[in-house]
């Protein structure tokens, strides 16, 4: 347990001196200039290397922006000036974790029952869409599946009876209202789970098939146990393992990538659009924080997943 | 996997007939607006007449010669385009795939082989990279090195260069295959024909060159196309993004990010693109499927 915290400070250290090193010491060009943007004023230029500290070391630079980022939270925009980045990050905040949180409830659960199914029904032919699902899931570019999506939701078919339900893209919190969170979100969750849910299906599926050739699946049956908790107390819970293993790896692609591109598709304004704007402008200081403050989120709930397996599968304890 | 392969090579070789097709079917520059032109006796760009009329409408999919999938809002021909785009698309992905590949084999042969120090090092560093989100890294690298043209010695890297994207995708994914190669090389250097081969007085290099590589190629081989299809479906995040590749060339990613403004009143200038880069990773990711499951019961 402590070993692991330790391991997971290492990694988020680690991974500030990467992005640090990436903005401020990618040769090449003056860093100055790069966080000015494009045909800044000399002033501007002088400005940015004092808030910066660029005329100093490489360490002190980094720890001056570490304190900006983490304990100061007063880095400002580069474009519009005077906004403070970390307050914006932390606002858009629950906007992707509603989004990411959702759409890992709905693959899960899709994942967990077709997974099921495939297992029960070893080469039939829901066994191969399984695996159709599973391979279309991963080739398909999600910012054009979201655009296909609202095309048929927003547009074609809007005034059918299937999707006359659908309110216009944007985001409304959760405090406000629950149901028309939810309403707002449901598609968006869809279009994320339906690139996961395959894959997570096959690999429950191959593991379960995995877990019921083993010795103390018969030693379980052989003492008389029901088939049903064969399967969920003993089976299931050995196949869960691989399934978590996978989806510790995926919440990275998640918040970084697929997240990002659904909130813009979405017209979500949480981090990820926040990150979509900066980049549009160049903007590098907010580039700069969403990514440090995404990737810490990566890291924690990857520590998360780790206590997760380590509370189903005790050989990881 | 032969579909695969089919399927493949048709998009390969539609792409390599871009020029083809832009002057013998198309008949416009598919890189220079065409805000006057007509086809089949209709303006290519028609003012809205809806609304407020602002703006303008493109020609929709004609279906047959010019125009075949419709015109984007500077009136230039999308199925050209859409060739054109795939050629970037897929030397992009390609030339991405093969820098992966070889710094991958790189790092994880030496890294495993060496062993020791170097190995502690570089295991590390490759542990750090695997944990830091592909897409973040890439969003990182990219905005930096767009931000400011480029100058490292004589060489000048501007920020429309392709090189661009091609290292930043090549070297984005090097751990996903790197980290394999090393525990492969591990595995081989403690089994006991490399300990025989040592024990006969057999010098690293040879073994290195004569038992340990041979067995690695299959095995790299055998990632190429997952990571090729994992860099194109980069290529389009990064471009529908605009740090991927930038105006005015044009690749399958940015042909979708066109395509978003006219995504309610003309969607073929959307969809097509999107659907060529479906079929190329779908076609990919077959490919790789079944090199994998060959791999497999060969062992």
């Amino acid at each position: 347990m402590i070993t692991r915290l330790i391991r997971s400070l290492l990694v988020i250290f680690g991974i500030s001196v990467l992005v640090f090193l990436i903005f401020f010491a990618t040769p090449g060009a003056d860093p100055a200039a790069r966080l000015a943007g494009r045909g800044a004023s000399e002033e501007a230029l002088a400005a940015v290397r004092h808030d910066y500290g660029l005329d100093r070391s490489l360490p002190v630079q980094y720890g001056l922006l570490m304190h900006r980022l983490f304990i100061a939270g007063d880095l400002t925009s580069q474009v519009n000036r005077g906004q403070r980045v970390v307050p914006a990050v932390l606002r858009a905040a629950p906007v992707t974790l509603s989004l990411a949180v959702g759409a890992a409830v709905i693959w899960l659960s899709a994942g967990l029952a077709i997974g099921l199914i495939a297992a029960a029904r070893e080469g039939s032919v829901w066994d191969r869409a399984v695996t159709a699902l599973g391979l279309i899931g991963i080739s398909i570019p999600v910012f054009w599946l979201g655009e296909v999506v609202n095309l048929l939701t927003q547009s074609r078919l809007h005034d059918t009876w299937a999707f006359r339900w659908v309110p216009p893209l944007g985001y409304q919190p959760l405090l406000q209202d629950p149901a028309t969170w939810a309403r707002g979100l449901i598609l968006p969750w869809i279009t994320l789970a339906l690139l996961y849910a395959g894959v997570y299906g096959r690999v429950l599926r191959s593991s379960l098939i995995e877990a019921y050739r083993q010795d103390y699946i018969r030693t379980a049956r052989a003492k008389g146990i029901s088939e049903a908790r064969v399967l969920l107390r003993h089976a299931l819970r050995n196949a869960l393992v691989a399934v978590l293993a996978l989806f510790g790896l995926d919440i990275g692609a998640l918040i970084g990538g697929g997240t990002l591109l659904t909130e813009v598709v979405f017209g979500l304004r949480g981090i990820g659009k926040l990150t979509y704007d900066a980049l549009q402008n160049l903007d590098l200081p907010v580039v700069m924080a969403a990514v440090m403050y995404a990737s810490f989120f990566v890291v924690l709930a990857n520590a998360a997943v780790d206590v997760l397996q380590a509370a189903l599968d005790p050989r990881q304890r | 996997m032969k579909v695969g392969f089919a399927v493949l090579a048709a998009i390969v070789l539609a792409c390599l007939l871009a020029p083809f097709y832009a002057s013998q079917v198309s008949k416009t520059d598919p890189f220079r607006s065409n805000v006057n032109g007509t086809a089949f006796g209709v303006d290519v760009l028609a003012e809205n007449t809806a609304g407020l009329g602002l703006g303008v409408t493109p020609i929709g999919p004609t279906w047959r010669g010019p125009y075949l999938l419709g015109a984007d809002t500077q009136g230039r021909d999308v199925a050209a385009r859409l060739l054109y785009g795939g050629r970037t698309s897929l030397l992009i992905a390609g030339c991405a795939t093969a820098l992966c590949l070889a710094l991958a084999a790189i790092l994880g042969v030496l890294s495993g082989f060496v062993g020791g120090a170097v190995d502690t090092v570089l295991a590390g560093l490759l542990d750090l990279l695997w944990a830091f989100p592909v897409y973040l890294l890439a969003i990182s690298l990219s905005i930096v090195l767009i931000s400011q043209d480029l100058r490292i010695g004589p060489l000048l890297l501007t920020a429309d260069s392709l090189a661009l994207p091609i290292l930043i995708l090549g070297v984005v994914y090097v751990p996903y295959v790197a980290r394999p190669i090393r525990a492969q090389v591990l595995a081989l250097r403690s089994s006991e024909f490399i300990e025989a081969a040592q024990a006969t007085g057999g010098a690293p290099l040879h073994i290195l060159r004569r038992h340990i590589l041979p067995q690695i190629w299959p095995s790299l081989i055998g990632f190429a196309p997952v990571v090729m299809a994992m860099a194109l479906l980069t290529e389009a995040a990064l471009s529908v993004l605009s740090i991927g590749v930038q105006a005015p060339a044009a690749s399958w990613g940015t042909l979708i990010a066109d395509g978003q403004a006219l995504i309610y009143t003309r969607p073929m200038v959307a969809i097509a693109p999107g659907l060529a880069v479906l079929a190329t990773v779908l076609a990919l990711n077959v490919v790789g499927e079944a090199w994998r499951a060959a791999l497999d019961t060969r062992r």
